[in-house]
Formats: structure tokens, C-alpha cells, sequence
């Protein structure tokens, strides 16, 4: 099996070098673009299995180019933002990242982060019918929610955000985008829905509602659900 | 100079006196057949008496003459003339006609002394009272506006200004020169220790006014403004020094802390990497790779901490306030915490049912992740975090059962590299905290007692809108 190729979108020349470093020795093959430009040409050229993408290029920033890439590309993008970036990585999640990780960040994070896009992207294309984390099953053909063989009951808009999450499991989704898809256009800032919602929601499907184990929070950004965790 | 309103009522209680003088001769004209003509007399000295106690001299006067022509009209034979029969009553009259004379004098001039003494007395009350407002109350850099309003109360008048500037000190340096002909006029100067400051221009008289100040008084409430403003910018002025000195306080502790936070991991990092490059390559190569690591870390923690403090400062910070889950954020916080917690374990206690909250949710989990990691590296286990509604406010509280920073601190504690040399700490840490949480509108507290050190992130309670 030929290793996974990674396109790394970034401008230091001293952190490709590392990142390089760090990608060969995790088992990826690595193609380098120093510029937005470059990176949307590359992608053109060979398409890549997975983008690692800065946000902050010197020739346009990130959001821009996911944009670009997402016209005809379908690999897993996984931007990388400084701490007080919020903007720009809710930016570039809708414009089609898929995943962000924070600078500075760990090597053996970083690693974690790109497999499980890259596992997930490579899942068969079509929504799965059934999604199962913990002792929740959904069924999002019959649209029911089971949790130890018996069904939970749910409200509109409590299937609805559960099943817009469960959508592609892992992927962060936006406040903006889960409010826009659940509640309808004209939501985007109404965040309290959000949160009640949610809080409902891990009542009635994690073991401790307080550390939620699937239904997971992406601070100042989003949520997403980790499913396909044995338990 | 006599004023017209003040004749106006000399005129009217002239009248009144008259009046009297009409009904007490009806009425002795009665008791006339019964008694002694002569002693009708001590009648009417006794209500010339009352007139000019209650009226003054001139209705007094007015009074004892009507009563002179009346008593010779009707009682007084041959009656119904002004001509006098035996000649022992013309001395009864006399007598009568100056004993009039004196006491009108004396009960009115004991009635003006009353009216006096009154005008004095809220004259002095009125100072008093301008002296409390404008001097007691005063904080520093009061407003002119509110030593003026005070001033215009005191002086009866609709308005007052005080006029500072050089203008104005060099018109009450005029005003004081021809100090000679003072009289009432539109504008009192305001003088502190000989130095003409500026001018209190007055309004219009108020129509309610009811007396008339005293000589002097003028001078006195001007004397106050002038002392009240001084004062006040006084004080003003020693607190921007106090202010200044202090700040630049702050930027050479800061400057000091941050020469030594950032020589520290440079030295050795530095040093690893030397040690890394010699050939052969050291033995504990995997050992020297971790300092690199670690210190790299900590310089980037520094970085992140002073940039945020810096843009704090400067007002540049925006906080991006939504509604939030203060149960999910401290959940955050905790997830966050721990590749800095050392393993330490954080318990969560949040009852069910807490409102959400106005926050910047990024900003609260950075303050929960600085107190937890200050707790976990400067504390003691167990580590809690709270969440529960404390004092009419959201209580995000960080507990541990640590010492506590130093006593010493206290006051400062908020204030960057307050602790001078920080232990293994950035040194700005909580300062940043502070700031964050003052940021979102939300407070940042220390409270400790004999077992436990606590920190409380306080946010604000705010009505939560209906959820469809």
C-alpha cells in the first residue's frame, strides 16, 4: 500500500522542515507549498489524500483556499491556527475544513488528528444509515434514536441537531453552520438554542451529561460527535 | 435705600394699623358710658404697641397719631372736636402722644434686630450648607458644574458658572482692585491665597428667594467656590501623579520580570543545544530534547500571556459575548487543563438546571485553564471546580487546598510579576486572567479561609430568552 500523500500548506520554511520531519517519520508521503497559489496548483496537479493547511499565508489567507480546493477537491482539509484565531477557523470550517488544531500544538497530536481525517474521509461515500457511539445507535434511515435497545424519544430539533452532527462523524461543524441547519437561515446567532439543545441532547444520550464523552465541545467554534468509538 | 416691596407691606400694615385704630374705637365707644375717659387711653397704647412690635415704626406711628384724633373725637369733651375742654386732659394726651412715640420706636427696632438676626441666621445656614456640599462631599476632579450648582443655592440665584482660565483669573484681578464700589453685581471673583482663580458668574435672582443676604455674604460664597475648585483640581492632580507613578512602577517590574522570565528558557535552551551538538553526542541526548521542548513551551506561553496582557491594556481586546453554557465551558476548561494539570485530577460540581450565561466562551476556558494550572502547579489536591449561582451572579470557582499565594500579595495579587521571581510561573498569568474576565463584564475574585484557596470567576445574570 503506497503511503498516504499530505499536501502541507505553510510559509516558514524552518517549521516545514520539521512538520516534513514529523509527517516522514509518521509514515506520509509529503508534498510542500509554501503559498496559496501554490498549494491550490499542486492539489490541481495531484490530488493529495489530506491538506494540512496554515491559515495565515502571505498570499491570501486560509478560508480562501479551502474554498478553492473544496470546488473539485475532496481530501480531508485540517487547518492550523494560532490560539486567538477564532474568526478564521470558523471561517475556514465553512468554507470545508474539516478538522482545525491549535498552535502550538504536540507532534503525536498532530499525527492523531491527521489519521482520523483521513480514516474518516476514506469511510464508503453515502450517509451511513447507522451511527453508533457509546449505547446510542441512530438510525438515520428510520430516523429513531436508540440507547440500550430502547428508543429515545426526541423532538424535532433535538433528531435534527443530533443528526446534522451525526452527518460525518468527527468533522467539527460551526455554531453558525448547525443553527443555519437545524433552526433554518436567520438563526446563525441565536447560540443559546444551541446550547440548550445540547444540553438536552447529552442528558438523554451520554452516561455524564457534565463530561460529555460523544457529543464533544469545540470552544468559541463548534460541536461535533465522536462516533465509531467502541465501548 | 428703601425698596418697593419693602413699602409696599409698610404701606399695607399702615393700613392694617388704621384699621385697628377703627375697631377699637367702636368698641370702647361701647365700654365709653362705663369707665373713666382717661383710662380709655391705656387701650390705645397697648395697640400702638402691638402695630409696631408686629409692623414696624412707621404703622406704629401712623397708629399712636390716628389714635390721638380719635380718642379727642369721641371721648375727649367737648366731644365730636379736636379741641380740648379741661386743659389737665391736654397733659394726659401728651403723655400718651410720647410714651406712643418711644414704644413704637423700641418694639419696632426690636422686630428689625428679629429680622436681622433671621437674615444672618440663613445667611450662615446657607454657607453651611454651600461649604458641606462643595467642600466635604468633594471628590477629586468633582465637576465645576456640581461647585456651582452648590453656589447658586446658596446664593439664590437661578444659575451659576465657574470661569477658570486666564480671562477670567484677569477679570477678578479688576474686580478685586475696584473692590471699593463692590456692589451685587453679575459676577463674584473667586480668590484663593491672594491669586485671582477665575469667576463665579450668577444667573438671574430667583423669584423665591425671601431675604435679603447680609454684607458679606457674597464674599463668603465666593470664598468657598473659589477653595472648593481649587481643591478639587488639587486632588485631581495628585491622583494623575499617583496614577503615573504607579504605572511607571508597573513597566519596570513588568520590564524586570519579563529580562528574567525569557533569559531563563533561552539559557537553557541554549545550553541543551550546545550540549546536542558535541561529538560525540551526549548520552542523555532524549533527556536534553525534553528541555528543549519544555522551555520552548514555556517561552510560548510567555509570548501568548504578554501579547493578550498588552493588547488587554491597550483596550484592543474584543470579546465575543454569546450566550453559553457555564457547566460545558468549565467541562472545557477541565479537558483543556490537563496535559498542564500533572496528572492531577479536577472534580467537576455543577447542579443540574443553571442558566446559561452572556460570555466569551474562549476567554473563560483560557482564565479556568491559568487558575487550574496555577492550582495544580503552585496548590495542593484535591482540585475542584464549581459551578453555582453565588451572590446573584454565575460562580465559576476554582478550589484546591493549597497555602494560597502568599499573604503578602494580597492587593497586588492581579498586578503582573507582582511576585517578582516566579516560580516555574509566567509571572502574568493572573493578571491576564483579571483581565479577561474584566473583559466579558465578569469579575475575578480570591477568597481563602483556614483549608482551601479559591478563585471565583463571577459572571453577570442576565434574563435568557425563550428557546423553541
Amino acid at each position: 500500500m503506497t503511503p498516504a500523500r499530505i499536501l502541507v500548506v505553510e510559509d516558514e520554511p524552518q517549521i516545514m522542515r520539521s512538520l516534513t520531519a514529523i509527517l516522514r517519520s509518521g509514515g506520509y508521503e509529503v508534498t510542500a507549498a509554501y503559498t496559496a497559489a501554490a498549494a491550490v496548483e499542486s492539489a490541481a496537479r495531484r490530488p493529495p489524500d489530506a491538506v494540512l493547511l496554515d491559515l495565515l499565508l502571505p498570499d491570501g489567507d486560509g478560508g480562501e483556499v479551502c474554498r478553492r480546493l473544496r470546488e473539485w477537491c475532496r481530501a480531508p482539509i485540517l487547518v492550523v491556527s494560532a490560539v486567538d484565531e477564532e474568526a478564521a477557523k470558523i471561517d475556514a470550517l465553512d468554507a470545508g475544513a474539516d478538522d482545525y488544531i491549535t498552535k502550538p500544538y504536540a507532534a503525536g497530536e498532530l499525527l492523531a488528528r491527521l489519521r482520523a481525517v483521513i480514516r474518516r474521509a476514506s469511510a464508503p461515500p453515502g450517509e451511513p444509515p447507522v451511527v453508533r457511539f457509546g449505547d446510542v445507535e441512530l438510525d438515520l434511515a428510520r430516523r429513531v434514536v436508540r440507547r440500550h435497545g430502547t428508543t429515545i424519544p426526541m423532538s424535532a430539533h433535538e433528531y435534527g441537531l443530533l443528526a446534522a452532527l451525526a452527518a460525518r462523524p468527527g468533522r467539527v461543524f460551526t455554531h453558525q453552520a448547525l443553527l443555519r441547519e437545524v433552526w433554518g437561515p436567520g438563526y446563525e446567532r441565536e447560540t443559546h438554542y444551541l446550547r440548550v439543545y445540547m444540553l438536552r441532547l447529552r442528558k438523554k444520550l451520554e452516561e455524564e451529561p457534565n463530561r460529555p464523552r460523544f457529543l464533544l465541545t469545540q470552544t468559541g467554534i463548534g460541536y461535533r460527535l465522536e462516533a465509531g468509538i467502541a465501548d | 435705600v428703601v425698596e418697593w416691596p419693602l413699602a409696599r407691606n409698610s404701606l399695607a400694615a399702615t393700613a392694617v394699623g388704621l384699621l385697628a385704630v377703627a375697631a377699637l374705637t367702636s368698641l370702647l365707644w361701647a365700654l365709653a358710658p362705663h369707665v373713666e375717659v382717661l383710662s380709655l387711653l391705656v387701650c390705645y397704647q397697648l395697640l400702638v404697641l402691638v402695630v409696631s412690635g408686629a409692623s414696624g415704626a412707621l404703622p406704629g406711628l401712623t397708629a399712636a397719631f390716628a389714635s390721638v384724633l380719635a380718642f379727642n373725637w369721641f371721648f375727649l369733651p367737648p366731644l365730636h372736636a379736636l379741641t380740648v375742654a379741661d386743659s389737665r386732659n391736654w397733659i394726659s394726651l401728651a403723655v400718651f402722644a410720647a410714651t406712643a412715640l418711644v414704644t413704637s420706636q423700641l418694639a419696632a427696632g426690636s422686630r428689625r434686630q428679629r429680622e436681622v438676626t433671621e437674615a444672618r441666621r440663613r445667611d450662615a445656614a446657607a454657607i453651611a450648607e454651600l461649604a458641606r456640599s462643595a467642600l466635604a462631599d468633594i471628590a477629586p476632579g468633582t465637576e465645576r458644574a456640581k461647585i456651582a450648582d452648590a453656589a447658586a443655592d446658596a446664593l439664590g440665584v437661578t444659575e451659576c458658572h465657574v470661569a477658570l482660565g486666564p480671562a477670567s483669573a484677569e477679570a477678578a484681578r479688576r474686580q478685586v482692585l475696584r473692590s471699593g464700589d463692590q456692589r451685587p453685581g453679575a459676577s463674584l471673583p473667586l480668590v484663593v491665597r491672594g491669586r485671582p482663580i477665575g469667576l463665579l458668574e450668577m444667573g438671574e435672582r430667583r423669584a423665591d428667594r425671601d431675604h435679603e443676604p447680609g454684607p458679606g455674604f457674597e464674599a463668603a460664597v465666593g470664598g468657598i467656590v473659589a477653595l472648593a475648585t481649587e481643591r478639587s483640581r488639587l486632588l485631581a492632580q495628585v491622583l494623575e501623579v499617583e496614577s503615573l507613578r504607579r504605572s511607571d512602577e508597573m513597566k519596570t517590574a513588568l520590564l524586570r520580570g519579563v529580562s528574567h522570565e525569557f533569559r531563563t528558557p533561552l539559557t537553557a535552551m541554549r545550553t541543551a543545544g550546545e550540549a546536542l551538538a558535541q561529538d560525540p553526542p551526549p548520552a542523555d541526548a532524549t533527556g536534553l530534547l525534553a528541555v528543549l521542548t519544555g522551555e520552548t513551551e514555556r517561552l510560548e506561553r510567555l509570548v501568548n500571556n504578554l501579547l493578550d496582557l498588552s493588547r488587554l491594556e491597550a483596550g484592543g481586546f474584543l470579546a465575543r459575548i454569546e450566550w453559553c453554557d457555564p457547566v460545558e465551558m468549565a467541562a472545557g476548561a477541565i479537558d483543556a487543563a490537563r496535559p498542564v494539570l500533572d496528572g492531577y485530577e479536577v472534580a467537576l460540581l455543577a447542579p443540574d438546571g443553571l442558566p446559561l450565561v452572556r460570555a466569551d466562551a474562549v476567554l473563560c476556558e483560557r482564565v479556568l485553564v491559568n487558575l487550574l494550572h496555577n492550582a495544580a502547579r503552585h496548590g495542593a489536591p484535591p482540585i475542584t471546580l464549581e459551578v453555582a449561582i453565588r451572590d446573584g451572579a454565575l460562580a465559576i470557582t476554582v478550589q484546591d487546598r493549597g497555602d494560597g499565594p502568599d499573604p503578602a500579595l494580597a492587593g497586588r495579587l492581579f498586578t503582573p510579576f507582582a511576585a517578582g521571581r516566579s516560580s516555574g510561573g509566567t509571572g502574568v498569568g493572573l493578571a491576564l486572567s483579571h483581565g479577561l474576565a474584566l473583559a466579558q463584564g465578569a469579575s475575578l475574585t480570591f477568597e481563602r479561609d483556614e483549608a482551601t484557596t479559591r478563585f471565583v470567576l463571577a459572571l453577570p445574570l442576565m434574563p435568557v430568552p425563550e428557546v423553541v
